[in-house]
């Protein structure tokens, strides 16, 4: 999209990574990078609402504590409600998830950050690491009956290597979903924002400036979009999370 | 007649009284009804469907590419022509509109927990008793 | 024919089933609307199914699109 004078605008170089510090740790390359510096900024962010909130113990409390038992609140009665009370120990994980996805998203709006949850291995070590946990505790918990998850009840004797092989095949199928939901979004909202931009900047340079305020009208809107997107996204990975977790717990079928 | 016409100028007075108070009543109802469902409801139910399509969306074609990458590196191992690639599509289609049923028509809970699944999944149609309102999912009023 | 045209006449015809998917959600969302004009109140109720129902059609668009992907930047 090289239009006369103006530089291309390049929709994927928002996501490139630049290393800050160089680090080598025995040799694997462990430096920090800009996404590293965000991935910090949106842990910080979490640490600061959470502890900063919690600290004052009023009665009746005040905004920023009102706000930490908000998120507090919503994220145990979803826990609560998808994996019942046996649920509650993943609580914290589930939590930290939520928190850490919804702060990444969210500072990912603002101009000249750079959005974690937009690159796929992030995603995927998340949703990998959730998938592993669920298989690992649903074997200690409930030894061999957990593979009972791959058998629906009701099934006639002839589908049955089907059935299984389709519900094996679900399930391998879930971390990548998991994961791929998340970058997808988060990928696609953000390029359509610098594509939109790039337009402003085309038709400014262009003889047809006058036009430039159509496309900074889709970015608002756009952007307003995308924070619904953000919120809604980092709670379906945190539902998902759960429900997959109860999978573990209580392998029911 | 002089009373009997007083008495129908009294009845239609009443009359009327009464219709436009029925009348107010019925705006009165209606604007709840209308408060009740419709304040903010269509954005969280815009919301809430758009999340359980991009849903559907990813658990379906997800896994089936799942099932097709599983079949060709399969093949490219097991050295056999298109078969595996074939059938693991298959099977990964048919896994993904298992996904797809699973969303939308969610197996019931199980009795030791109190409710089901908050979130990405269509209102229940009269499966359970339910005490609390999803977007839009009170059983129909007979008016 | 050289192979290379052959690719690209290939992608290109893969694409069409891209407006195949579009026709199917257009029939989805069409039959919703004549649904909830003639019975509105039920209408809300049914809001997820038809996106449940756009997101299988779009699924299936998206596996021509694929096809054409492939054809255009992994087969030789």
């Amino acid at each position: 999209m090289s239009e006369a004078g103006a530089a291309a605008v390049d929709p994927i170089h928002q996501f490139h990574i630049k290393v800050l510090q160089p680090l080598n740790f025995f040799g694997v390359d462990a430096s920090f990078t800009n996404s590293a510096l965000f991935m910090v900024l949106g842990a910080l962010a979490v640490i600061f609402v959470m502890l900063l909130g919690t600290s004052g113990r009023k009665i009746i409390p005040g905004r920023l504590q009102s706000t930490a038992e908000v998120f507090f609140e919503f994220t145990a009665d979803m826990v609560r409600q998808v994996c019942g009370e046996a649920g509650m120990r993943f609580f914290p994980l589930v939590f930290t998830i939520f928190m850490f996805v919804l702060a990444c998203n969210l500072i990912g709006l603002w101009p000249y950050t750079y959005e974690v949850m937009a690159q796929i291995i992030i995603t995927a070590a998340m949703a990998f690491s959730i998938i592993l946990l669920s298989i690992v505790y649903g074997i200690y918990k409930h030894g061999f009956h957990w593979f009972g998850l791959f058998k629906p009840s009701g099934v006639m004797a002839a589908l049955l290597p089907f059935i299984i092989l389709i519900e094996i095949l679900s399930f391998v199928s879930r971390p990548v979903s998991l994961s791929v939901r998340l970058f997808a979004n988060m990928l696609a909202g953000h390029i359509m924002l610098v594509v939109f931009g790039g337009f402003c900047v085309m038709l400014l340079s262009s003889s047809f400036g006058w036009l430039s305020p159509l496309p900074l009208l889709g970015i608002t809107l756009l952007t307003a979009f995308e924070l619904l997107v953000s919120v809604l996204q980092a709670y379906v990975f945190a539902v998902l999370t759960c429900v997959y977790l109860n999978d573990a717990l209580h392998p029911g079928h | 007649m002089q009373n009997g016409s007083d008495d129908a100028d009294d009845m239609k007075a009443r009359l009327a009284k009464l219709a436009n108070e029925l009348q107010t009543r019925r705006e009165a109802d209606n604007a709840d009804e209308r408060r009740r469902s419709g304040t903010g409801q269509p954005d969280k139910s815009l919301g809430r469907a758009m999340s359980l399509g991009f849903r559907v969306l990813t658990e379906f074609v997800v896994a089936t590419i799942v099932g097709a990458l599983i079949g060709w590196r399969l093949d490219v191992w097991l050295g056999t022509a298109p078969f595996l690639l074939i059938l693991f599509l298959g099977l990964g289609l048919a896994a993904g509109f298992n996904n797809v049923y699973k969303l939308a028509a969610p197996p019931a809970p199980q009795p030791s927990r109190q409710g089901e699944p908050d979130g990405d999944q269509p209102p229940r149609q009269g499966q359970q008793a339910r005490q609390g309102q999803q977007d839009g999912g009170e059983p129909p009023r007979e008016n | 024919m050289g192979s290379e045209a052959a690719r690209l006449i290939g992608a290109g015809l893969a694409a069409i089933g891209v407006g195949a998917a579009a026709i199917g959600v257009g029939a989805i969302w069409g039959n919703f609307l004549a649904g909830a004009l003639r019975n509105p109140s039920a209408s809300d109720g049914q809001f997820g199914r038809v996106f449940i129902g756009t997101a299988l059609a779009e699924g299936l668009g998206i596996f021509a699109f694929l096809i054409a992907l492939i054809l255009l930047f992994v087969a030789k």
